[in-house]
């Protein structure tokens, strides 16, 4: 699966789910933790969306504000478990 | 031997000296011997519940490592699966061990209340089995050892040195902070370069600690009257308000005095632990203030009881709206760090108080107004108007648990309300209001520029007359007063 895919479903997951605003331009660098758009909580969301969506276990710890701000480290981490 | 006595202050610098005498690989031992030594000065007896606990972690970790190892095709992006039963094992053993100890004391009130009814004398003393000081603090590392251990996060088999260090490390053996295995440590073998800088930063955070601990927090305990807890209906709602006020100010800078010592004094050995505190009083909603307040307890439930729980409801119902899957996580979180502070059913309200409130501030973000986001909140000063009053609430309903047992917890609400008539007499209030400017002033400086080291940027001649003044009010303080044990060495 492509990087933009990854992304694009990111974005539809966030903005719909956790942001409550499907029509929101989320940008991908674009911090949604630390601008206050979502709280660090959703990051449980991101991590069960990321298993069902693609397969992908990130860990707890990986759940993290720096690691986890924005659609492109999401993205980014996501890709690096990705399943081959 | 208190880190507040000159003991420990002679104990540190010998440690300090031979440390830099020695080489590299002598460091690891010598830091253990030290620790082993600091252990055994509060009771021999306790080390041997440490030593067993080491021992028995390390060994787990072990297997647990071997058997990721063995994991075949296992692709980075799965569930471990492996070792899973010997993890649970492991978790439940060290959670056994640690309820033994705390809990047997929630256990024998009732035992013994039943002894009395049937007519049989107190037999308390006789039962009482004593928690080994730090165990509730190095038990959740050991369980963080074996989580990360089986997630990967410790790639390597870690040596049995190591592990012993993890857990006893004199400077945070006591009362944290809680260091995640994970980050910890790396830290002992890639230690901070200990320069000029370094020695500065490690001295000033020993010497703020100092004032936290000696200063305010003891001279502010030692003036809450002795009563206070025990008959808060005797008082007026004034002297509630402000009695209470200064316990909360003194709990505190005890515990923030505590881990500004430590770190202090492990930065003298290179070794930097996490903060505990961030200016927590100048939080805007109370799951904020617990980012701001013993963080490090904060991220280990985050990490091995919130987030888990939160992602395993998820999994059977995806919405993060399903008002079980904001509610249950928040509640079991937060009832579970009430048990872990105290063996007794205040605890237990205090923790259902806070879960139910941190749940409370999730349902409306979650279901705030499509389109509005936190982002776009009221500016700063109504938002913390608006943060106040919420901050109120917390500060004279839901903590006051923490401290009353339930029965005097009620007592206090009702009088809060209705001994506003009382004559208040407010004995001794006037050297708490002088302690009150020391502690304002800390937290404001450094909360005004988010800088704990503030204090050290300021120019030379400001920064020699602050230390001399440290200096001087630490001595009184501690001609004022005698040293009381750190609050959170009960805990």
């Amino acid at each position: 699966m492509e990087l933009k895919e990854i992304k694009d479903k990111l974005k539809t997951f966030i903005c719909k789910e956790l942001l409550n605003n499907p029509a929101y331009p989320l940008q991908d660098e674009e911090p949604l933790i630390t601008s206050g758009l979502m709280d660090s909580f959703s990051l449980a969301q991101i991590g069960v969306f990321a298993e069902i969506q693609f397969n992908v276990y990130i860990p707890d710890s990986d759940l993290t504000v720096d690691g986890m701000n924005t659609v492109n480290q999401m993205a980014a981490r996501i890709k690096k478990d990705l399943p081959a | 031997m208190s880190i507040t006595s000159l003991v420990f202050a002679g104990f540190v610098l010998v440690v300090l000296c031979l440390y830099y005498l020695l080489p590299g690989k002598s460091q690891k031992l010598l830091l253990l011997a030290a620790s082993a030594i600091f252990y055994i000065s509060w009771d021999w007896r306790f080390a041997i519940t440490l030593t067993l606990v080491i021992i028995f972690n390390f060994y787990i970790g072990r297997r647990l490592h071997k058997l990721r190892g063995q994991e075949t095709a296992q692709s980075a992006g799965e569930r471990p699966k492996k070792g899973k039963r010997l993890l649970w094992l492991g978790i439940a053993i060290n959670l056994a061990a640690l309820l033994f100890f705390k809990q047997s004391g929630f256990f024998l009130h009732g035992f013994q209340a039943l002894l009395n009814r049937l007519g049989f004398p107190n037999q308390t003393s006789a039962l009482a089995i004593i928690l080994p000081v730090g165990m509730s603090f190095y038990i959740l590392q050991a369980i963080s050892y074996l989580v990360d251990t089986h997630q990967n996060q410790i790639p390597v088999e870690l040596p049995f040195i190591d592990l012993a260090l993890y857990l006893a490390y004199f400077p945070k053996v006591l009362s944290g902070p809680i260091e995640r295995a994970g980050s910890f440590l790396p830290k002992l073998s890639e230690r901070v370069v200990v320069d000029n800088q370094q020695i500065t930063e490690s001295i000033t955070r020993i010497l703020i600690g100092l004032v936290r601990k000696i200063v305010i927090a003891d001279v502010l305990a030692a003036r809450i009257p002795t009563n206070f807890f025990s008959s808060p209906a005797k008082f007026s709602s004034i002297e509630l308000i402000f009695w209470w006020i200064t316990y909360i100010i003194s709990l505190y800078n005890d515990f923030a005095g505590y881990t500004s010592i430590v770190r202090g004094v492990s930065g003298l050995f290179g070794i930097n632990l996490s903060p505990n505190f961030d200016n927590p009083f100048f939080s805007t909603s109370v799951t904020e203030l617990w980012n701001h307040w013993h963080m490090s307890l904060s991220q280990w439930l985050r990490n091995y009881v919130y987030l888990p729980l939160t992602r395993f409801m998820l999994r059977f119902n995806q919405s993060g709206r399903f008002l079980p899957n904001i509610i249950v996580p928040a509640l079991v979180t937060m009832v579970l760090s009430g048990l872990w502070h105290g063996e007794s059913w205040n605890y237990v309200l205090w923790g259902a108080l806070m879960g139910i409130w941190i749940a409370a501030e999730r349902i409306r973000t979650v279901y705030r107004p499509a389109g509005e986001n936190l982002a776009n909140l009221p500016p700063w000063h109504a938002k913390r108007i608006f943060s106040w009053a919420g901050f109120l609430v917390v500060i004279f309903l839901i903590a006051i648990p923490f401290k009353f047992d339930i029965a005097n917890s009620f007592v206090f609400w009702r009088s809060l309300v209705t001994n506003w008539f009382l004559p208040p007499s407010l004995l001794g209030w006037r050297l708490p209001l002088i302690a009150f400017i020391p502690a304002f002033f800390i937290d404001w400086i450094q909360f005004g520029k988010h800088d704990e080291l503030i204090f050290i940027r300021w120019k030379p001649i400001v920064q020699s007359v602050l230390l001399a003044l440290c200096v001087l009010i630490i001595f009184l303080a501690l001609h004022a007063e005698p040293a009381q044990q750190f609050i959170y060495q009960g805990f």
